[in-house]
């Protein structure tokens, strides 16, 4: 059970208040890195406490404001309490992503007549009262797949019902609740077989709001840092563009990971890719040379998420990246004590510099497998921009790396490393993996093992097409189903 | 039905361990010897070590190999100057107030594979290893201390740009707690409501309260059949919700005026070349809650980890960002230059402790509730979570404390123990030292509190 992440609170919280443009009103605590290794919500907390009143209090006074947009029903026709009811089951279904108990309805009716007979408060400030108690409530703010009713068993797993698989249909691929088609379809118990399920996996992914999840997977996978200005946003939406071209094209691995397309303005055009400045600050999408650019690996925005000393790349960072989060392979932590790069000096290449601690014979065990994936494309500078010359002496741009899988692989240049890449069961494997990951929040365990199977011959079995693999994940027992928590009462 | 008085139903329903469940110990005061006031306890942490030549009073110029344990052993030096020392510097007016340690170190979270100094916050004040990367294995000395001693607040966790990569303050395992980064926020949660008559206070109380009481509710009745670990975690939300209740609504707001640093336009407190600000901010906030007895305990995380986004530019032209061609940031940013432990470094740090100089002065400047100073019964431990910038080590860690906590450490005095000494031991001399004895903290194998803290 986990706790909805910031940007999942936002995106409910408009879609739940139906203003999509809405501006949260109260900065809510950032989210961390999780088990899964992609961001999460921490442990809940004093601040978080403080920050969920504050912003339930101010989002209701707002919504007590244009009341009518939430309001199903007009208290004057139907009767004020009759109204609230309404109110209640309706909303508190949305905002619960499950139909309310008896009790929960009783409990959000006595907040509502608390208001008025005690509190003195009129209709409209009384359904806020409702509204702050509803977004302060668990139901609301945590992934609650427990029900109040006893689950449904399927052997030793639990059988997620309808609502559930909606929500985690949802959040998977919006970050968001279900919308009224998703709940339609869910009371209309039409989301029950997996090709139903898949059904309604398709329209989510074809839908825009789907856009921001793939950037957000993309950027996290890629390890991608920005400088939080202007340049450092327009390279995320570099990715994101580049990312819904693909999966709104052919959708594959391949295309993603050895494409000379991208989306750029004309900042990143003359600063990384050496083409004419074209349109200003709007984006458009440009062929680079197919010699020079292969997909994701050496677009400005991950190879500028790793540099040092002004422009200078920094290969063990973009190596460890690339070892660690597209090749699953696993490295322990540097030990303590472990010396600086050696400063810029004249006439050392930047490539020099960092192989020196990696000869070192404790370091040579970790640094071997890794470091030649970012000596390969010492090619490309700091900012991302393809150089023959460093520090005045021409580029090595040959390396050699270890393959969790693969073994060992020389690669002489960027496009070789990225076709080794391509080629192997380590990447496909890998990116099957980390979208598991981001998917079910969770890291993979032994009971995920038969999905990952299937998932992974899916994948394969469509040429390792992006969105199949989705799809895939989305059918597999581990998203339909859940083990029951130590210690649960089922 | 309030929280407070369903807590033993709440307590039966969970079937949670009344460890869990804070006593309200507003009637535990801990009153120093002959003193007025309380006793309190603050914590700081900043990042990225020292270089000891310029750290410590006895060690040469140029040497800052930690390497070795190196120096005289288990010695009490009484006359020492931090004078040419150019990080430690701003301390020397409070010499007679401070106990400098040399040879603290983290060795709990040393004796497993861990993944340098950066990722210690979370082994920093348990006394234990670390559970995995950034989570803990139990409390965090401060909250231990915090459930003891709670008066509005548990404690303050305070933070300037910290917590949300590796954060300092835990309750336990997977249970980190979130720093309050906001001065704003913070002023407006300590000293609320000055403008509010008192018939409008009543009513928001009111409403407040039966919201509280609502979410209680759900908290209590779907926690029932959760399993162990989301049950703890339900404990922890349902735990932070009941302190807001009672800081909110229990408890009467108290008037306060608004830093100088804060009366201005409204900064943004989360850019970096603001920093300045905020800690100034938080340290002035800090004091004013412990004058007005919110609080017994206070830790002040600055800045994140790693410091990799902190770029002191307040500093003068030279420290303006020197943005790197691609995204870690900023040649001028922290880390970097404590990873060269160059000029720079020096600079930013003697800024740190010049900070620290002045939170010493404003406690000695603030009257305490019954008399007395602030200072008089306070210990402010400060410490760093490295040993050097460039090392990331966990042993010889830079520490010191200022103040006596009402005269139970012995200060002017610095310390040099002869091998690497486990914190636990000053951990337990923080509880001794508050009133809260102990034996032993984190892991017992580490023994009892550290021999010559009070003489």
């Amino acid at each position: 059970m986990r706790r909805l992440s910031r940007v999942e609170y936002e995106n409910s919280v408009r879609t739940l208040l139906r203003d999509p443009a809405l501006t949260l009103p109260v900065d809510m605590p950032d989210d961390t890195p999780g088990a899964s290794g992609f961001r999460v919500a921490g442990a809940f907390s004093g601040v978080d406490a403080d920050r969920v009143l504050g912003s339930a209090e101010l989002l209701s006074a707002r919504a007590v404001a244009s009341l009518k947009t939430i309001l199903p029903c007009d208290p004057m026709a139907a009767g004020e309490e009759a109204c609230a009811k309404q109110f209640i089951d309706g909303f508190g279904r949305r905002a619960y992503r499950r139909r309310l108990e008896a009790s929960e309805g009783a409990d959000l009716l006595a907040l509502y007549r608390t208001a008025r007979q005690t509190l003195g408060l009129g209709f409209g400030e009384a359904i806020g009262h409702v509204l702050s108690g509803i977004l302060q409530a668990p139901q609301f703010l945590y992934h609650w797949e427990l029900g109040p009713r006893a689950p449904a068993r399927a052997g030793t797993l639990v059988r997620l019902g309808p609502d559930e698989v909606a929500a985690r249909l949802s959040y998977f691929v919006w970050s968001s609740m279900p919308d009224d088609e998703l709940f339609t379809a869910v009371d209309a118990g039409k989301l029950g077989t997996p090709d139903e399920v898949a059904g309604q996996a398709r329209r989510l992914l074809a839908d825009s709001r789907s856009d921001a999840t793939l950037a957000a997977f993309f950027s996290q996978f890629l390890d991608f840092r920005a400088n939080p200005d202007a340049y450092g946003k327009s390279l995320e939406t570099e990715l994101g563009m580049f990312a819904r071209w693909v999966m709104a094209g052919d959708g594959k691995l391949s295309t993603l990971m050895t494409s000379p397309t991208s989306f750029v303005t004309s900042t990143i055009a003359r600063k990384v890719y050496g083409l004419a400045a074209t349109t200003g600050d709007k984006f458009q999408q440009v062929m680079l040379n197919p010699d020079e650019r292969f997909g994701v690996l050496t677009q400005a925005g991950f190879l500028s998420s790793h540099a040092i000393d002004g422009d200078n790349p920094h290969p063990i960072r973009r190596g460890r990246a690339i070892y660690e989060n597209l090749l699953c392979g696993e490295l322990p932590p540097p030990p303590p004590n472990v010396p600086s790069p050696k400063p810029i000096m004249a006439g050392v290449s930047n490539r020099v510099r960092f192989e020196a601690h990696a000869q070192n014979a404790c370091a040579k065990g970790c640094h071997g497998v890794f470091d030649g994936l970012g000596f390969v494309l010492e090619a490309y500078d700091g900012s991302g921009r393809l150089r023959t010359l460093d520090h005045g002496l021409p580029i090595d741009t040959s390396g050699e790396a270890v393959f969790p899988i693969g073994g060992p692989q020389r690669f002489a240049n960027a496009k070789e490393l990225v076709q080794a890449l391509v080629r192997s069961a380590d990447l496909s494997q890998c990116v099957a993996r980390q979208w598991f990951r981001f998917a079910t929040a969770r890291h993979e365990e032994d009971g995920d093992a038969a999905s990952l199977r299937a998932i992974q011959q899916a994948f394969a079995g469509s040429t390792f097409d992006l969105r199949q693999l989705l799809l895939a994940i989305i059918q597999s027992p581990s998203f339909l189903y859940r083990a029951p928590a130590t210690g649960e009462v089922l | 039905m309030s929280l407070r008085l369903s807590r033993r139903a709440f307590v039966q329903a969970t079937g949670v361990s009344s460890a869990l469940v804070p006593l309200l110990a507003t009637d535990r005061t801990s009153w120093a010897a002959g003193t007025g006031g309380p006793k309190r306890v603050i914590i700081v942490n900043w990042p990225n070590g020292v270089r000891a030549d310029e750290w410590y009073p006895d060690t040469a110029k140029g040497k800052v190999d930690y390497a070795s344990d190196g120096g005289a052993s288990g010695t009490t030096e009484t006359n020492f100057t931090f004078k040419g020392r150019r990080m430690s510097e701003p301390l020397e007016p409070h010499r007679q107030d401070l106990l400098l340690l040399n040879g603290i170190s983290l060795k709990a979270y040393a004796e497993f594979p861990n993944g340098a100094g950066h990722n210690d916050l979370c082994a920093l004040l348990t006394g234990l290893p670390h559970k995995g990367a950034n989570n803990a294995n139990g409390p965090s000395v401060d909250q231990f201390l915090g459930d003891k001693l709670a008066s509005r607040f548990r404690t303050l966790a305070l933070g300037v740009q910290a917590g949300n990569g590796n954060k300092m303050t835990w309750r336990g395992p997977d249970s980190g707690v979130t720093p309050e980064n906001d001065p704003y926020a913070l002023f407006a949660n300590l000293f609320s409501g000055p403008t509010v008559d008192a018939m409008t206070l009543d009513r928001q109380r009111a409403a407040r309260r039966s919201i509280f009481d609502f979410v209680g509710k759900q908290l209590t009745t779907f926690g029932v059949r959760l399993g162990t670990e989301d049950r703890a975690r339900l404990n922890a939300h349902t735990q932070s919700v009941r302190d807001l209740e009672k800081r909110l609504v229990d408890t009467k707001s108290v008037g306060g005026e608004m830093p100088e640093t804060l009366a201005g336009a409204k900064f943004d407190v989360k850019k970096t070349e603001n920093f300045h600000l905020v800690s100034r901010a938080q340290t002035d906030l800090l004091v004013a809650a412990l004058a007005s007895d919110q609080t017994r305990v206070v830790t002040l995380q600055m800045a994140e980890g790693t410091g990799f986004n902190l770029v002191c530019s307040w500093l003068g032209p030279e420290y303006a960002p020197a943005p790197t061609g691609g995204g870690l940031g900023n040649d001028n940013n922290h880390h970097s230059h404590a990873h060269a432990e160059d000029e720079k470094h020096i600079v930013m740090q003697r800024w740190f402790v010049e900070q620290f100089a002045y939170l010493i002065d404003k406690l000695k400047r603030t009257s305490d509730v019954r008399g007395g100073t602030l200072f008089d019964n306070t210990v402010v431990v400060v410490i760093n979570n490295m040993n050097t910038g460039g090392g990331h080590g966990t042993s010889r860690l830079p520490i010191f404390l200022a103040g006596s906590a009402g005269g139970y450490f012995k200060t002017g005095r610095y310390l040099r123990f002869s091998t690497s000494v486990p914190i636990n031991g000053l951990l337990v001399g923080l509880c001794n030292a508050m009133d809260v004895p102990v034996e032993t903290f984190g892991d017992p194998k580490y023994g009892g509190e550290l021999a010559g803290l009070r003489g």
